[in-house]
């Protein structure tokens, strides 16, 4: 990979799609101008458009066809022991193929990667806030680490710094376009929004291709419920901040796709991160704050 | 050795820590007068000289006590959560509780000897996440995440390499503790980062004409009509509007409550039962306490011939969060 200029990272797909989706935004993906690809699933298990062998062979498959970097995300909750062997087989898997990596978004993975030799990337639902932290994770593999999504700017520069001053081989990828994963719950939400238990979900969250809008009593939209995660509802996009980003010793800038056909939206961000001085971004309907040292939903 | 699991009773001060030792606690838990703890809330916490005298207190009557130093620092802080670990140390603590791996490994350098406990706000959740902690930060009990259901607890705690505390009893986290920034996406402060959920300093009340408005950081939570009782604004258990229907959308305001889990609990291999409240007021502490207490040694002498008799089940309920308990996810049918 080039590493003189940022890299743009196509982030896992959050949502719901069906195989047909999926399959259609990789193919386009595989076309586009991004560095990275991440696939696999890392809301929630039951979710099997694509079986974990569909996503090793789809992930083999691109990072053979492609020439950029492709990353099998895992999930964030992992509870049951049938989601523990599930991730031990892509572990497995990943092992004796050394072209793919691992994103590690629970502990326990990380676990299993250190113990397996498979480098990864350290996830942003696995809480590092500090270099004590990641240096942890680099002497199990990781080679790269995604800051908490609440993270400043100025305590993520920090641990930059202080990664380099200690020589940790590590680069840095921020969420920089998308809706926020902001929790995770053993509760299903949209099974709930439908009254339904759990247990016989009736996939509803593939009913909607960006999940289903929490809004306050006096109707200001507030967050995105996609299953057992809850998301943001508005889009962060820090895109404008790109040279500052690059400045901070941030090496790249993931997309988090909302819908399977956005791509003028994703290719205009990729060409963007590709400009040497990109305009800076005023919305008001984005939630840029935790970048800023803000609370999050504020738009900078 | 007795498979009796400890009780961990939760004290946000001096008062609470004594009433919690005399109703029965075998140990509590309590936190430093800043953001290195979970429970950062005004007017609660032990400083360096009260912390001492609490462990002589507790010590004295048999009852140990842990430190929570269970938030994540960011670089710049770093010192200040290690200090926080020394004052443990210093004032002669029984184990450190912690979730952040830097914190785990500093005090693993600095004071080997003080056992280490991993926090529910680690969110270790399966058993390779136990395991990592165990060889990373040398962990001797792990508290788990209240997500699982009954039959994951217990297949955790078939396998762990290391003691497992349940919560027992309160406040119900509907999220993965450790994993929830909703409280900062609106106020700026989250558990993570400033030991605060959905702080006090970002809530307002309005009264209206005709209901009673709660707010956090000035969005609407819910609303409450003059037959309604008002809840505090924790985010996660207002009433939202989700397509066209208008009600609890991530949680009701209810209490965890396991008491009638305790045989299972037990026979699963549980080390210890947790009671969430360091913000409740020592006649709280004592009363849960002195429940629990009953609770855990009847299930203990006659696990088969043990119910939860309706005096505990009225004691806790009066207590509870909207007068509701719930089994919460170690009920599947919660999830």
């Amino acid at each position: 990979m080039n590493t003189d200029r940022l890299q743009v990272a196509i982030g896992p797909v959050l949502y719901y799609w069906n195989r047909e989706q999926l399959l259609g935004f990789y193919a386009r993906a595989a076309e586009s101008d991004a560095d990275i690809l991440y696939v696999g699933e890392t809301v929630c298990s039951k979710r099997r458009a694509l079986r974990t062998d569909d996503w090793l062979a789809l992930a083999g498959d691109l990072a053979a066809g492609t020439g950029k970097q492709v990353v099998l995300s895992s999930l964030a909750l992992i509870e049951a022991e049938s989601e523990l062997g599930q991730l031990r087989r892509q572990v497995r898997a990943l092992a004796s193929h050394p072209g793919v990596l691992l994103e590690a978004n629970d502990l326990g993975a990380v676990q299993l990667a250190g113990e397996a030799g498979v480098p990864f990337v350290a996830g942003h639902t696995l809480n590092v806030y500090n270099v004590e932290t990641l240096a942890v994770l680099a002497a199990r593999g990781a080679i790269r680490w995604v800051p908490p999504v609440e993270l400043s700017r100025d305590a993520i520069t920090d641990v930059v710094d202080a990664a380099r001053a200690r020589c940790l081989a590590m680069s840095t990828e921020l969420l920089a376009w998308g809706r926020l994963p902001l929790a995770h719950s053993a509760r299903c939400f949209t099974a709930r929004a439908y009254d339904l238990p759990k247990d016989q979900c009736g996939f509803r969250c593939g009913d909607t291709v960006d999940g289903l809008m929490l809004a306050t009593r006096d109707g200001m939209p507030l967050f995105r419920i996609n299953g057992i995660q809850t998301q943001s509802e508005r889009h962060c996009n820090l895109f404008g901040e790109a040279a500052d980003i690059r400045r901070r010793g941030i090496a790249a800038l993931r997309i988090s796709p909302s819908t399977p056909d956005d791509w003028p939206t994703i290719d205009r961000l990729i060409a963007q991160a590709r400009t040497p001085a990109p305009l800076a971004v005023t919305d008001a309907d984005l939630c840029n704050g935790y970048w800023f040292g803000k609370a999050g939903m504020a738009p900078a | 050795m007795s498979n009796k699991p400890e009780l961990v009773c939760p004290a946000g001060n001096l008062p609470s820590l004594k009433a919690a030792v005399e109703a029965g606690a075998d140990a509590v838990y309590l936190g430093l007068a800043d953001d290195t703890n979970a429970r950062h809330f005004p007017g609660l916490n032990f400083n360096a000289r009260n912390l001492a005298d609490a462990v002589a207190f507790a010590h004295a009557r048999g009852v140990r006590v842990f430190l929570a130093v269970n938030t994540y620092p960011q670089q710049a802080a770093m010192p200040r959560w290690q200090a926080a670990v020394d004052t443990g140390a210093r004032a002669g603590v029984d184990a450190l509780i912690a979730g952040d791996p830097g914190v785990l490994g500093y005090a693993r350098r600095a004071h080997p000897q003080l056992p280490r406990h991993l926090s529910v706000q680690a969110s270790a959740t399966n058993i390779e996440a136990l395991r990592f902690h165990v060889e990373a930060c040398g962990v001797r009990r792990a508290v788990l995440p209240r997500v699982l259901s009954m039959a994951q607890v217990e297949a955790v705690a078939a396998k762990a390499p290391c003691e497992i505390e349940v919560f027992g009893f309160g406040s119900l986290c509907i999220m993965a503790e450790g994993r929830c920034y909703l409280s900062s996406y609106l106020t700026g402060e989250s558990p993570n980062t400033c030991g605060a959920c959905s702080p006090a300093s970002a809530v307002t009340w309005t009264q209206t004409a005709d209901a009673l408005e709660s707010r956090l950081a000035g969005l609407l939570i819910d609303r409450y009509g003059s037959g309604e009782k008002a809840g505090y604004p924790t985010l996660c258990k207002g009433r939202f509007r989700v397509e066209d229907r208008l009600y609890h959308a991530l949680e009701e305001p209810v209490s965890l409550n396991t008491l009638a889990l305790l045989p299972q609990l037990i026979a699963a291999g549980v080390r210890a039962i947790k009671i969430e409240g360091r913000q409740r007021a020592p006649a709280y502490v004592a009363e849960v306490a002195r429940t629990w207490r009953a609770a855990i040694d009847s299930a203990a002498r006659d696990p088969v011939g043990y119910c939860v008799l309706p005096a505990w089940d009225a004691a806790l309920a009066s207590l509870s969060e909207g007068a509701q308990t719930t089994l919460g996810a170690y009920h599947r049918a919660w999830q």
